[in-house]
């Protein structure tokens, strides 16, 4: 049946059953301030007024209110409009739980309207209908008295203040301040002398330690048993009452005006709730490119512009009940854009007279940019004197190279879901890497401060980069702010292409001067980086290029008179617009693109002067000890300041790789390279030595915080940002070494802007190393805590007395030297409930200064049909030097996975644009990504530093395993047939050009 | 709006042939989906109903008549071509095709008269089909049968002759004889889902030596090429050259370079034209050598991954009821309804209704994240209309654990550390289930096939594919180092 009722001033129609409740038609309508505390009238929670009459809601049939009037808490007040009992409710603190609240409020309402003038006794008679289990009911009445008067006119004085305020005790107040780690142990010393083969292949060698219990074995994660069976984690995976879905419209052209736009077709469509475009929304100018404050790069973006600037560049918003609906919509969008002249070859960008791309006033440059010539960002970094040390070569090789653009492609696309909450906070439920830049970054954007902004990560879908970019959340929140609902974004794979990010395309110029002997004595790379229609990540990605590849091999090291020693090296880069889709973030970030070019050439200098390859690189490339020879010179445009590189297990990841794929009988050998049979066949072996960085010196910040449950568990609240990498599980690992408990006892939870501390994300290979830090220093706080306590128990037993110092954590107990011991659980109790009551916790944060460089030895080993040019890989092995290695597991898994996207890069993934800039790859049919049985046998071996700066002497493991494989393939493939590929993907097209060329 | 706005259920082939008469041409037949849904999908077809084929009995056959004629019907899959003991013996190459399309999730709902019609030149049944003379009749309510020989079934790219009101009813060729010899080859970018760059089939009459190889002289040959011109095209140039007792290697190289120069490839995304008559002529000669010499169709497994319970084409019956805005469908083993399905891909059907578990990745059948058991077979469920699963029987991922007992797949996968972002796994784990239903003992390279359809870019795969053969020995546990 149809009833028609008016709600807050409302006239609605509901369809009802005969038996529906009042109270659930409400909240299913979305009348959330009806509360359920009963089913019988009871406890007043429930409360509305009907024709001004306070009745309880869940007694009521619908149809009874058929043709009446409804009040709900929701018309009382808002927030610039506060009724005078909210106000009063609040001032004097009558709101504990606050599930009462608005029956009280609408009760009390009820009696001043009545009266003005109610006794306490008028007040408590008519409050009587409302339960309340917090307050004793004092601060209500003193409420609703004080509203009275109010609306009389009248304004009590004001109550008495509290004079002076509670001395709050610091942090280091409760947990005493910090003192020092444990006493590490020494760096690495040389050769791995144990092997361990653990339980998971690929094979993984590894120290054991048996100095700790948890760290440095293969835990399970800690969220893999939830996603095994498909439980709802990720970001889509809720429904909201009302929620909208949003779609965008995409330009169609890569360089344009719009000229003219017509939304009111859209507008008109039933269903749909909003539809914006430049028009209707403030010009703020931003990046989207997820870093901390202040970027470094230009800002240079608008949510919505009047030009485009790519073909898939933003042109209008919809928000419709459905998404068939907003893709209707969009259909119905009349556009006419101004073609402008595109760019879209790099090369053409900064040519004399090329089209403008950004012509804003508004923007805002960064370091080298220059939108007049199409340049968004330049570097120019001279180390030494190249061009005397040149002249000082026995030979100077030349060589150009060209990298490709491909895609992060995670399997969840970038999906977002926005709502205003009971606050009227937006809370931003999103896919990223960088929740709490999302919230800074997009505050100016939406025109909201920070505090009003909340930014929730839920399970994330994979990342890889592409989601250290704030892409698509303001797109929601701009609509939830017009509409008023929650509202649902999420890209299809096409966008993910057109309209996501990717990795800068490059071409890189390579200049090194040798000795005969094989001494590098200058080096030099210039690269011009492509980084499409926006510069994020445009500078930073360039100058990892450079500060990350070019660093590996300083060669002959020259005194300065100011004590240190420095490298000749050249890196001068410029990166360019372009009317294609930005470039941005992925995986590596930057640094394969300087491998290939860098470990190519390398790999040709070798060959030339017939030098041996193994032995040329070790002899040119850093060892532990030297000083980072970008140092001094460059830090993603902040202030450098020198580092000595403490740990490098360089060529112990030559030696234990060389043994494992046997090179010395493979490499120049001739019977190797040949297949029985199958003379087209040639069979080829190459190497490649990388390094990267452990987050960035000075800059990246993580921060946890730890409290202890009654029962021994612990909450451990990241604000870091577990997407997929294990990093939850490597961080309660951690905790738990700490604290003596297993992983399963403490509680991870990231993340969120409102609970979970600061992390400026997952980027830069940083969490174990950056939050890992935090994490241990929160849990050592609770850990003096708990052993503080635990020394009261223990000392009341039979036995002699002994200190906090002397108690050690394990097997969730802590124990004295002599055996005593008390419970982790009994120590909770005793803490949180029985004497000296106080919360046992922990918070910390961790700037490192210093960025600790993993290094690594990537071998390839392939088969090249040299009829068809098709380059099968058959072998990959990787042996890194990741310092101590706190999960073999998640380790090698991401040095696995890394690998494989690697291999793509290597062999088969291009972006690639028509003359009119429209993008080729819109789908995994034509963009080929590695499928299982199309994988070449992967092997993992670690080679265990101990990093000094890190209490479990970790270093990165994430990043790594994107550099080498490009260049370990592309060398094999010249030991196979004799090619040098200087353009990858090693397409069967490509190589069989190289090979009829040569011919 | 919706992909589309009616869904119809024929119980029989006359009822939609009436249904086609009546709706054509903004009706069309769908049976695997593979194609159409896409393309609806992507708006480069605008319909208002389709017309789902797939509950009508009888149509799924492969049988072979009195004259030596080979018939297959309109709904036989790519996976029933591929394991049919009848077609590996008489029409290899067809096998052999079927079997490299696409992933076991696609092989189990594409059919090969979809494929046919689809018609793009990179379709890979249709050049085994053209070498072995196919023909096909096409029926009309209004006009009855008529047959069409394969060749000029075709008038262009993605064009046939075909009318909006008729419907592809038998595909029907000589099986091959004991004298004949055929294979085929292509050469794709990547082993799975892969849209041929070229694409080669070859038939022989020749005399067959021991070794399985040929005694000249040749009689006949049959050399037919794909993806190399608007339509599949033969090189008779080359093929006469073939006839005759010259069989040594220079010779075929010579009929190769023939069959190269009948190709007119084009410039596409996939290869430039100058190397796809290059492969031409290297799939040519490799092909011509390997029938020389007996080891055509070495590769072609004794054992296949289908990723089905039961072998053929597994359908529940059409509930009495037809399916309307709400379907009804044992899911996880309830009995579920779910509601405002119409013009849903079954993937939202199922998500809509909180099945969240199904992931989706690419909405077109490329990434495996979706993928469900539907009547016993896994498929993209992105690729199904949700009204085809009415009356049907559902396994999600969700339906895989018994209760808070992991499945052994589940556990594996958890020890095994195979699992990270975890968007993939639920397609994953569905996939490996449907594996351990089919085969409890599979090789290595069987896990691969099985899971070829489902992408990662996480892992690596590897320790996917060992939770798999552990969960498959029944290991439990891993021993710590």
């Amino acid at each position: 049946m149809r009833i028609t009722v008016t709600i807050d001033g409302e006239v609605k129609t509901f369809d009802v059953a005969p038996h529906d409740r009042l109270l659930w038609v409400l909240r299913r309508n979305g009348y959330f301030g009806v509360k359920h505390g009963c089913e019988t009238g009871e406890c007043g929670a429930c409360a509305i007024l009907l024709d001004g009459r306070p009745v309880p809601s869940c007694v009521l049939f619908a149809a009874q209110a058929d043709g009446h009037t409804i009040t709900t808490i929701q018309a009382l007040g808002t927030r610039d409009n506060l009724h005078a009992l909210q106000r009063a409710f609040a001032e004097v603190g009558a709101i504990q739980c606050g599930y009462c609240t608005p029956g009280m409020l609408l009760a009390a309402k009820a009696l001043l309207d009545r009266t003005l003038t109610p006794s306490e006794a008028d007040v408590r008679d008519a409050l009587s209908g409302v339960l309340c289990r917090c307050t004793g009911y004092v601060k209500p009445v003193q409420a609703v008295l004080l509203a009275a008067a109010r609306l009389r006119g009248e304004e009590p004085p004001a109550p008495p203040r509290l004079h002076g305020q509670h001395d709050l005790p610091t942090f280091d107040d409760i947990f005493g301040t910090p003192t020092d780690h444990p006493t590490t142990p020494p760096p690495y010393g040389g050769g791995t002398d144990v092997r361990t083969r653990t339980q998971t292949r690929p094979f993984v060698i590894t120290a054991p330690d048996d100095r700790w219990r948890v760290v440095g074995k293969p835990e399970i994660k800690v969220d893999a048993i939830k996603l095994a069976l498909g439980k709802p984690a990720f970001t889509d995976d809720i429904e909201l009452r009302g929620m909208l879905h949003a779609k965008i419209l995409h330009s169609p052209v890569a360089h344009a005006r719009i000229k003219h736009i017509d939304v009111s077709k859209a507008r008109a469509l039933p269903g749909v709730h909003a539809v914006l475009t430049y028009k209707d929304i403030p010009r703020v100018v931003y990046s989207t490119a997820g870093q901390s404050d202040p970027i470094p790069g230009p800002l240079d973006m608008f949510s919505l512009d009047e030009k485009v600037r790519h073909v898939g560049d933003r042109v209008a918003f919809v928000a419709a009940e459905t998404p068939e609906i907003a893709e209707e919509a969009l259909r119905l969008i009349e556009v006419e854009y101004e073609p402008l002249p595109a760019v879209l070859d790099p090369r053409d960008a900064v040519r004399e007279g090329a089209p403008i791309i950004h012509d804003e006033p508004e923007y805002v440059p960064f370091e080298g940019s220059d939108p007049q010539r199409n340049i968004a960002a330049a570097i120019r970094i001279d180390i030494g004197n190249v061009d005397e040390g040149f002249a000082e070569a026995d030979f100077v090789f030349e060589e150009e190279y060209v990298v490709p653009k491909v895609q992060q492609a995670s399997i969840e696309p970038h999906v977002v879901v926005t709502w205003w909450d009971e606050d009227d906070r937006l809370v931003i439920r999103t896919s990223t890497q960088v929740p709490f830049h999302v919230r800074r970054i997009l505050s100016p954007v939406l025109g909201l401060p920070p505090k009003r902004i909340r930014v929730i990560k839920p399970r994330i879908g994979g990342g890889f980069g592409g989601k250290q970019e704030v892409l698509i959340e303001d797109v929601a929140a701009h609509l939830t702010i017009a509409t008023g609902r929650p509202v649902r974004l999420e890209y299809t794979r096409e966008e993910e292409f057109i309209a996501a990010r990717s990795r800068h395309p490059m071409r890189v110029r390579m200049k090194t001067g040798v000795m005969r002997d094989g001494t590098i004595v200058a080096n030099e790379m210039y690269l011009l980086s492509d980084t499409g229609a926006y510069g994020c990540h445009a500078l930073t990605v360039a100058g990892n290029t450079g500060h990350k590849a070019m660093a590996l091999y300083p060669g002959k090291w020259r005194e300065h008179p100011d004590g240190y020693k420095y490298a000749n090296i050249r890196f001068y880069a410029d990166i360019v617009y372009t009317n294609t889709p930005p470039a941005g973030a992925y995986r590596g970030y930057g640094v394969p693109q300087g491998f290939l070019p860098l470990e190519v050439h390398m790999q040709r200098i070798a060959d030339a002067l017939g030098l041996d390859p193994i032995e040329f690189r070790l002899k040119n490339a850093l060892e532990a000890g030297d000083e980072h020879p970008f140092s001094r010179a460059w830090s993603e445009g902040r202030e450098p300041r020198p580092e000595i590189i403490n740990t490098c297990g360089l060529r112990e990841c030559v030696e234990v790789g060389t043994r494992m794929i046997d090179w010395y009988a493979k490499y120049g050998n001739p019977d190797w390279h040949t297949v029985p049979g199958k003379p087209y066949l040639r069979r080829g072996i190459g190497l490649a030595l990388v390094m990267q960085g452990t987050a960035i010196p000075y800059l990246d910040m993580g921060a946890a915080s730890i409290k202890m449950n009654d029962d021994g568990s612990f909450n451990l609240l990241v604000g870091a940002t577990d997407l997929g990498t294990g990093s939850d599980t490597v961080l309660a690992q951690m905790a738990a070494e700490v604290l003596g408990c297993p992983v399963e006892d403490i509680l991870v939870y990231s993340s969120d802007t409102d609970f979970t501390p600061f992390d400026k994300g997952a980027y830069a290979s940083s969490t174990t190393y950056i939050s890992g830090y935090a994490v241990v220093e929160a849990a050592e706080q609770a850990a003096r805590q708990i052993k503080r306590v635990a020394a009261r128990l223990i000392n009341r037993m039979e036995g002699p007395d002994i200190s906090a110092d002397d108690i050690e954590l394990r097997d969730r107990a802590a124990w004295a030297p002599d055996g005593r011991h008390v419970t982790l659980a009994d120590i909770a109790l005793n803490s949180l409930h029985h004497e000296d009551q106080h919360q046992i916790m922990g918070i910390a944060s961790y700037v490192s200064p210093e960025s600790p460089p993993p290094f690594a030895a990537q071998f390839a080993e392939v088969t090249v049909d040299t009829e068809t040019g098709v380059v099968q890989v058959d072998r990959l092995l990787m042996v890194v030097d990741a310092g101590r290695i706190v999960n073999p597991a998640t380790a090698s898994g991401q040095v696995e996975g890394g690998m494989t996207q690697a291999l793509g890069y290597a062999i088969c993934e291009e972006m690639t644009y028509d003359e009119n800039g429209v993008p080729r790859e819109r789908s995994f049919g034509d963009y080929h990504i590695f499928t299982a049985d199309e994988m070449p046998v992967l092997d993992v071996a670690f080679v265990e530093t101990f990093e000094p700066s890190h209490p479990f002497g970790v270093k990165a493991v994430a990043e790594i395993p994107m550099d080498g494989v490009a260049p370990a393939v592309v060398n094999a493939i010249h030991d196979a047939v004799g090619i040098w590929l200087n353009e990858i993907p090693a397409t069967p097209e490509r190589v069989l050009a190289a090979l009829k060329s040569r011919r | 709006m919706r992909l589309y706005t009616a869904y119809y259920a024929p119980r029989t082939l006359d009822e939609a042939l009436d249904l086609l008469a009546e709706h054509a041409p903004r009706a069309r037949i769908i049976a695997g989906g593979t194609d159409l849904l896409v393309e609806l999908e992507r708006r480069q077809r605008d319909l208002d109903a389709i017309i789902d084929i797939t509950r009508i009995p009888g149509l799924d056959t492969i049988e072979i008549d009195t004259e030596g004629i080979i018939h297959l019907g309109p709904l036989v899959t790519h996976n029933q071509v591929a394991n049919s003991r009848l077609l590996i013996k008489r029409a290899f190459p067809l096998a052999q095709a079927a079997w490299l399309v696409g992933a076991p999730q696609i092989r189990n709902r594409g059919t090969v008269a979809g494929n046919l019609i689809t018609a793009s030149p990179a379709n890979d049944t249709i050049t085994p089909l053209i070498a072995l003379d196919a023909r096909v009749t096409l029926q009309s309510a209004a006009r009855g049968t008529r047959t069409v020989p394969l060749h000029e079934f075709y008038t262009g790219v993605r064009q046939t002759v075909m009318q909006p009101d008729e419907m592809l009813v038998d595909i029907a060729f000589p099986a091959m004889l004991p004298n004949q010899h055929g294979a085929f080859a292509k050469l794709g970018l990547r082993r799975a889902q892969a849209i041929s760059v070229v694409n080669v089939a070859i038939l022989l009459t020749a005399d067959r030596n021991a070794n399985g190889g040929i005694c000249p002289p040749i009689f006949d040959a049959r050399i037919a090429l794909g993806a190399v011109a608007p339509t599949i095209i033969r090189a008779p140039e080359a093929e006469r050259a073939l006839v005759g007792p010259d069989r040594s290697d220079e010779h075929l190289a010579r009929v190769a370079e023939l069959a190269a120069e009948a190709a007119s490839p084009i410039d596409d995304i996939r290869a430039p034209a100058a190397y796809r008559r290059h492969a031409v002529r290297i799939l040519t000669w490799r092909l011509l050598k390997a029938l020389r010499d007996g080891t055509a169709g070495h590769d072609f497994p004794p054992r296949r991954v289908n990723l089905w319970n039961a072998p053929g084409h597994p359908t529940s019956p059409l509930p009495v009821e037809p399916p309307g805005e709400t379907i009804q469908a044992t899911i996880d083993g309830q009995r579920r309804t779910l509601h405002d399905v119409r013009g849903k891909t079954l993937l939202h059907a199922l998500r809509d209704a909180g099945f969240t578990g199904t992931k989706e990745g690419c909405g077109e059948g490329e990434c495996g994240a979706c993928t469900i058991m539907l009547d016993g077979a896994a498929v993209m469920s992105c690729l199904v209309p949700a009204e085809r699963a009415h009356g049907a029987t559902i396994l999600t991922v969700e339906g895989v654990a018994q209760g808070d007992m992991l499945h052994p797949v589940q556990r594996a996968f958890v020890e095994h550390d195979a699992v990270q972002c975890g968007y993939c796994t639920p397609g994953f784990i569905v996939s490996a289930y449907a594996l351990l239903q089919e085969t409890s003992s599979p090789t290595r390279e069987e896990i691969r096939q099985a899971i070829s359809g489902n992408l990662c870019r996480c892992t690596g795969y590897y320790k996917i594919i060992e939770a798999i053969e552990a969960a498959a020995r029944g290991v439990d546990t891993t021993s710590p180092a």
